[in-house]
């Protein structure tokens, strides 16, 4: 029995597996586009982000104030490069009127506050309304006039000690209490920081998981209403073969070109961020756990769509039903990058938890916890809800349905 | 008398409407039974619970001795069916659809011979076998379809309207093949809505209307008994008044 029904269902694989890989349209959407689009979409990101200029005013209105402008103005375009911004700084008297993205004024009195034991000079800053760019470099501004307060402040605290005949490190008298950070895991043992940025890497990972659904509904869809609207169906339900054997055929191949599509989307993704962020760490269970999870996540889809397109009248009612699917699993998958799934309370994590993409979404959270029950336990709960949804969807393959619905 | 498909007083409504309504029929076993009858008359219908493809609400059917809702599987491997609007898989080649078939049917026979005799039935030259069955002509396309149907030597073929929209080569050739292969002892269930094929292929012809089964009988015995010179008149005599 078991034999007859490989035998069926390796017979279906390669017709399907054939019949997909002369589909090139869907190869490219599914697995070419995602692979050249999102790192190409970083990459223009980044190359127009670097292009972008701003203009800076420094306005002295205080001439004694004329070297501390000269440096905040060099120490500006220097952070702002760094942040991915050109600047294009000026340095101007107050009486003249300057049109620029960002305004530093520097007021009267400027100098004989800071150089005052006690004072506080002023700077007053104007940054263009609805400019990113004039945000990068205000935050530019910040930094460069953060560092001349500690260098002011370091030399108040010299004249003081001076003052006080005391000896002092300024940086303690400026930074009393010292913070160290560590990382520990779910289980209170300590963890590296590279432990942390694996974590990191994983929510990316999480949120990939709402990628590998959409191909294979599309596909599943295709395969079941497609096969009725091309015409095709009806020859193969006369054919001595098992509604088992077809639906399991169907279904891996849906799951190959998922797999190929997740993995080319996680790839796509995770170079978008790495070009957009910077460097991601990974490690072999997180790799392996976003895998298993990826696996089980196409096959509790292809058979939820398997079940929605043995009802549907057209391939797009299947879809446009199935896509409900999708939202619920972005739903997921989106709070999973921005939420922590396991501190939930208990009855929105028991009610969320009835939902399949939860449980792909922590098998990889789990796994970058380095939690080995936690990775098990939810891969199981997926693969319950996979053998339930197969049987539902062999059960209600129905010919009659396929053959009459319009 | 041995019968390879037998229905009695078969049934079917359909989002309430009758489709099929008290259908008896019986095809004897190595005969050519045509049932004929015009466009939404029931016959693809009947043949769909013939095949078990959908349930009947009231009545009885067996083919090859047994029910095909309850048997299924197991007489499917016997049987060659053409549905009326069957399309080939557009992306794979002829040569890939009488594989993908071949292997499916190859229980107990050879798969090389099921192989060579699709090749053989469909009549298509090995050029065209290795080509895209999505680029073939509608008559091409019959061909292949008739060959994947035949294949495996079935004991009783069902063919929904195989003549419809062939030139007259490509209906010459299905022809010869249905006679050649009813000598040979398959039973063969053809629906037309072209009188003139059921005279020249059938040996029984059931006459359907409105879901109903109003005549049944051998061409010359549905001529002579209502005085008609072919079966085309007898049709319009025994039905023309009802469609």
């Amino acid at each position: 029995m078991l034999d007859l029904l490989v035998r069926e269902f390796r017979v279906v694989l390669w017709k399907e597996l054939l019949d997909l890989s002369r589909d090139y349209r869907t190869i490219i959407a599914v697995v070419v586009l995602p692979l050249v689009s999102l790192p190409s979409l970083a990459l223009l990101a980044g190359f127009l982000a670097a292009s972008q200029s701003v203009s800076v005013a420094v306005i002295i209105e205080d001439e004694k104030a004329f070297d501390v402008a000269e440096r905040l103005s060099k120490m500006v375009e220097e952070r702002a490069g760094r942040l991915g911004v050109h600047v294009n700084v000026t340095v101007t008297k107050g009486s003249e009127v300057t049109q620029a993205d960002v305004r530093i004024t520097i007021p009267r009195g400027f100098h004989g506050n800071l150089t005052r034991l006690d004072g506080q000079a002023v700077v007053v800053i104007s940054k263009l309304v609805g400019s990113p760019a004039s945000d990068i470099v205000y935050r530019a501004v910040l930094e460069a006039l953060y560092d001349i307060s500690v260098d002011v402040v370091n030399e108040r605290i010299g004249r003081l000690a001076s003052i006080a005949n005391l000896t002092v490190n300024p940086n303690s008298l400026r930074n009393p209490i010292l913070v160290s950070t560590g990382y520990h895991l779910a289980g209170g043992a300590p963890a590296e920081e590279v432990q942390a940025e694996v974590a990191a890497t994983a929510k990316i990972l999480q949120f990939s998981l709402f990628f590998v659904a959409y191909p294979a509904i599309v596909f599943m869809s295709d395969a079941i209403v497609g096969e009725r609207e091309r015409k095709t169906i009806e020859k193969l339900l006369i054919a001595p073969i098992s509604r088992g054997g077809i639906l399991a055929g169907k279904m891996v191949a849906a799951t190959i070109l998922g797999l190929l599509a997740a993995l080319a989307d996680s790839i796509a993704l995770l170079a978008f961020f790495y070009l957009a962020l910077g460097a991601l760490k990974i490690s072999l269970t997180v790799a392996l756990a976003w895998t298993l999870s990826s696996l089980m996540t196409i096959t509790v889809t292809v058979a939820i769509a398997t079940i929605i397109a043995s009802r549907s009248e057209t391939v797009r009612s299947a879809q446009v039903m199935s896509s409900i699917v999708v939202m619920i699993a972005m739903a997921i998958y989106f709070s999973a990058l921005i939420v922590d799934l396991t501190k939930l309370p208990s009855w929105i994590s028991l009610a969320l938890q009835l939902i399949p993409f939860t449980h792909s979404a922590l098998v990889v959270q789990w796994a970058s916890l380095g939690d080995l029950n936690g990775i098990l336990r939810h891969l199981a709960i997926l693969a319950l809800y996979q053998l339930a949804l197969s049987y539902i969807s062999i059960r209600t393959f129905n010919s009659e349905r396929l053959i009459l619905i319009r | 008398m041995k019968y390879a498909i037998l229905a009695e007083r078969v049934s079917k409504r359909i989002k309430g409407k009758v489709i099929l309504e008290e259908v008896t029929l019986n095809v004897p076993e190595g005969a050519v039974y045509v049932l004929a009858g015009p466009n939404g008359s029931g016959k693809t219908t009947t043949i769909r619970i013939l095949l078990g493809l959908v349930r009947r609400d009231t009545g009885r059917v067996e083919i090859l001795g047994r029910d095909p809702e309850v048997a299924g599987g197991e007489i499917r491997a016997y049987i060659g069916y053409l549905p009326e609007d069957a399309q080939p898989y557009e992306r794979l080649t002829g040569l890939e659809h009488i594989l993908f078939y071949a292997r499916l049917y190859a229980r107990s026979s050879n798969i090389e011979d099921i192989v060579s005799r699709a090749v053989d039935i469909s009549g298509l030259e090995l050029r065209d076998l290795n080509s895209r069955a999505g680029a073939y002509s509608r008559g091409m396309k019959r061909r292949l379809l008739l060959s994947l149907t035949l294949m495996h030597n079935p004991r009783v073929a069902v063919l929904d309207e195989p003549l419809s929209g062939l030139d007259v080569v490509s209906s010459y050739r299905v022809k010869k093949i249905i006679k050649s292969m009813a000598g040979g002892g398959t039973t063969f269930l053809i629906t037309t809505h072209d009188m003139r094929d059921a005279e020249e292929l059938a040996d029984v012809v059931g006459l359907m209307v409105n879901g109903r089964l109003v005549a049944e009988g051998s061409p010359r015995e549905l001529m002579e008994s209502t005085g008609a010179e072919s079966l085309e008149e007898a049709y319009v005599r025994l039905v023309g008044e009802r469609v």
